[in-house]
């Protein structure tokens, strides 16, 4: 199987709300002193295709669409065991439209494939608009299997699990195929080894140039703000557990829900 | 005047309760006329009666759920008509067939949105981005836009007339795609019982649980309670409880009447699914967790000190 994982550098999603702050103006979170890492659900894609490869076979190329340091989150990728990267590189940061990334990640797979799977995380962690990896199933004309957490191939089928809102289903499916990636106990990723992080960061990644994309023709970002909110909780104090857990069941009768 | 299309699914010939949170949505615009696409089989269209749905596009014939028929039939749905806004519900059916549609008509797309209104250059959406930390506003510059709504974010539609909805019939063949993508079972999970999106009561634990073993505490109180047991992503990544428990942005969004939180710190991406909680209790041992600017009523402590106290507790009270 040739198989294709396409991963966004972001900021740091786990970042404490007091480490996150936003350019109003600009309409944009501010970077700070923050770390860059790959979206989460896109490792997970990694690791769901990394298992796949080790149970059966295959080579995979993770691609990215983002500005020259976004080549760390492709070094990473590589260390975690991908075989090739692809930088798809750009002078300016994505903006918010899925469209445009989508359209330049399809060109890109187009030229170095075809492929039989392409992986995506179910959404990146910044936009959280999960488009993507359908803007690239359309784009390429691939049938499209979402919110899968495993990949299993007996003979020549392939099988999908995958999550909905009624639980958890087997999906049959042939490649060639888009998939996205939700996470679930079987693909938390992998920690990269020391030694393979040395190596990956010796290994040539291919470097295309995609310029600057025009305005979107789609949207346009009017305001950025931070929520503010105007809960205050009402601490349950004593010197027992029990002392806690009686005001705790004296609250709740209150608000009659018990 | 603004024509609102709405798109519902019925695949076991009841249309998705969340059609009617879309109802809802559309009828906070003013001028504006609205019609129903519904795909799925022996559809009820009685069911829309008394919306203020003018007319109902009915795909019918597809029994079960499969992403590319399902897809094919929307399109065709939508190609009887024309349209100015699409609401579709970003559950796991809306996620799946709401950007492709959109693609494919060369339409707008807005995901996980919260809050639409239009205005003079057109239609603005809310929606938050980095996990929730921020909300920002887009402005649709494209004609036509196709909007996924996050679940549970808008009140159900009230039932006000018995005005008669017109209905068109669409016939659809499946075809193309259709046998690529194949549903071929149900798995079985733990934690069956009460959907999570349905619970009135969800005992949710975190990180802070500490193991698999003492999930049990957790599934002990929800059982005096009557209730359901939720976890956060860390949870489900540590392996302790299945992924189809996580609540939250990418999880169940829920709406419980009580939402106890254990050793959960507060995250915006878990609190994006508890939003619509009426009362949220926190534990957790760190007096500055972000739960605790979420949550009504909170305890400062271990949850192994205060889980089994509270449980004998109610069990005294509740029997
Ligand atoms: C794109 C994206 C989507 C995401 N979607 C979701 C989602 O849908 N749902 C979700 O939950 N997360 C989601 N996350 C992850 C989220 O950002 C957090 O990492 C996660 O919610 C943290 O889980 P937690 O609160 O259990 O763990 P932690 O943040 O580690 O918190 C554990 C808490 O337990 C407390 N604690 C420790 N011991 C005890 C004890 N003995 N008694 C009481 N308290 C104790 C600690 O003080 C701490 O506050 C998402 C992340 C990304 C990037």
């Amino acid at each position: 199987m040739k198989i294709a994982v396409c991963i966004k550098q972001i900021m740091d999603p786990e970042i404490s709300p007091r480490d996150f702050k936003i350019d109003a103006d600009a309409k944009n979170a501010v970077l700070g002193k923050n770390p860059l890492v790959i979206s989460t659900f896109d490792e997970n894609a990694l690791e769901v295709a990394l298992q796949y490869v080790e149970k059966n076979s295959g080579e995979i190329t993770v691609f990215t669409y983002g500005v020259a340091k976004s080549e760390d989150a492709l070094r990473k990728a590589l260390a975690m065991k991908a075989d090739n990267a692809v930088l798809l590189e750009s002078t300016k940061e994505a903006g918010w439209d899925s469209y445009q990334t989508g359209k330049v990640l399809a060109e890109g797979l187009k030229k170095h494939g075809p492929f039989d799977l392409v992986f995506f995380g179910r959404q990146a962690g910044d936009s959280d608009a999960g488009i993507v990896g359908a803007v690239v199933a359309e784009e390429l004309g691939l049938p499209l299997v979402s919110f899968v957490t495993t990949i299993n191939q007996k003979d020549d089928k392939v099988f999908f699990d995958r999550v909905t809102d009624e639980g958890r289903e087997r999906v049959e499916a042939s490649p060639p195929l888009a998939v996205t990636v939700t996470n679930d106990e079987g693909n938390t990723p992998r920690i990269p080894k020391v030694k393979d992080i040395m190596m990956a960061n010796r290994k040539q990644i291919s470097k295309e140039s995609v310029g600057e994309l025009p305005a979107s023709d789609f949207m346009e970002i009017i305001s950025l703000d931070i929520p503010s909110s105007d809960v205050v909780c009402e601490f349950l104090d004593g010197n027992e557990p029990a002392d806690k857990v009686n005001r705790l069941v004296e609250k709740l009768k209150e608000s009659k829900v018990l | 005047m603004t024509h609102i299309v709405t798109v519902g699914f019925a695949s076991d010939g009841k249309l998705n309760k969340s059609l009617f949170e879309l109802i809802g949505a559309a009828k906070s615009f003013e001028n504006t006329e609205l019609s129903v696409v519904a795909v799925g089989s022996t559809i009820d269209t009685n069911e829309l009666v008394g919306y203020g749905v003018k007319k109902v596009y009915v795909v019918d014939g597809l029994s079960e759920y499969q992403p590319e028929s399902y897809l094919n039939a929307v399109l065709k749905g939508l190609d009887a008509l024309k349209a100015d806004i699409i609401l579709l519900s970003g559950d796991s059916i809306g996620r799946e067939l709401g950007p492709r549609l959109a693609i494919r008509k060369g339409f707008s797309l807005f995901s996980d949105v919260i809050k639409l209104k239009e205005t003079n250059q057109g239609l603005v959406v809310t929606k938050p981005v980095y996990g929730g930390k921020a909300e920002a506003e887009f402005l649709n510059k494209g004609e036509t836009a196709v909007v996924l709504l996050r679940p549970k974010a808008h009140d159900k539609a009230l039932k006000s007339d018995d005005v008669a909805v017109e209905i068109e019939k669409v016939t659809f063949e499946a075809s193309g795609f259709d046998g690529l993508v194949r549903i071929i079972e149900k798995l079985k999970d733990e934690g069956e019982g009460v959907k999570l999106e349905d619970a009135k009561i969800i005992v949710a634990g975190g990180r802070g649980v500490g193991s698999k073993e003492n999930f049990s505490y957790l599934e002990e109180l929800a059982l005096v309670l009557g209730g359901s047991v939720g976890a956060s992503r860390a949870a489900v990544d540590a392996g302790w409880v299945s992924t189809t428990l996580q609540i939250g942005q990418t999880g169940s969004i829920v709406a419980p009447d009580l939402y106890i939180a254990v050793g959960i710190s507060g995250a915006t991406q878990h609190m994006a699914g508890v939003s619509a909680a009426k009362h949220i209790v926190a534990i957790n041992t760190d007096a500055e967790a972000p739960i605790f600017s979420f949550a009504e009523y909170g305890i400062v402590d271990d949850y192994n000190v205060i889980l089994p106290v509270l449980t004998e507790k109610l069990r005294e009270i509740l029997s």
